[in-house]
């Protein structure tokens, strides 16, 4: 089964995929996102990406961090075969706090998107493999 | 470009009919807005994008939603 895996990384080591958006031209782009499977939303992004990736815009949600825009992204990841629509929030609060551990940080994927596939690690490395077994 | 009257219009629009959808749309069913009216209705996220474009739809002034999300009203987020 096709697996993403990574070592952990940053000031503070958090888990993270390297995930693929896709705008409406084909054009396609990869972020290194932290991966917390305790975020209820399925992708948090830092604005810039937002703006130059979003589909379709949805309604904006009242959160801990303001009232955030909302919108539909393609997520894809060809070496998984994972191509997707995915819902995904836009936050600079986020984006901040992911990016003080580690500059490539460009926001968060949360359990929505985790729990399509089965994700795990170890003392060194976080794994994503997908689809689930 | 994006346009926050016509954002701002859809998403009145939804949040109005919010509890109607849940009555009218299967669960999970996606459904477009488009100047302040529904303009489309799909089980599937690109088959409701391709009706858009047959339409002639102008992205940037339509808005999608999922009914049922079962999402809080509030969101909570922990982040340290």
């Amino acid at each position: 089964m096709p697996v993403l895996l990574t070592a952990y990384r940053g000031r503070s080591e958090r888990p993270w995929l390297r995930l693929g958006f896709e705008d409406l031209a084909g054009n396609r782009e990869e972020f290194d996102l932290v991966a917390d499977t305790g975020c209820p939303m399925a992708i948090v992004l830092r604005p810039d990406v937002f703006d130059r990736f979003q589909r379709f815009q949805s309604s904006p949600e009242h959160t801990t961090f303001g009232f955030l825009a909302t919108g539909w992204f393609q997520l894809s990841v060809p070496s998984l075969g994972l191509m997707r629509s995915a819902h995904c929030y836009r936050s600079q609060t986020a984006a901040d706090i992911v990016s003080r551990s580690h500059a490539d940080f460009a926001g968060l994927v949360g359990l929505p998107i985790l729990r399509l596939g089965e994700y795990g690690g170890n003392a060194s490395e976080f794994w994503f493999r997908y689809p689930a077994l | 470009m994006r346009y926050p009257d016509a954002m701002a219009m859809n998403d009145a629009a939804y949040r109005a009919m919010k509890q109607e959808l849940e009555r009218l749309y299967p669960p999970h069913q996606f459904v477009a807005f488009n100047e302040g009216r529904i303009c489309g209705d799909a089980a599937d996220f690109d088959k409701l994008v391709e009706s858009l474009k047959k339409k002639e739809l102008d992205p940037d002034r339509s808005m999608i939603v999922q009914v049922g999300e079962n999402l809080p009203d509030f969101i909570e987020m922990v982040l340290c």
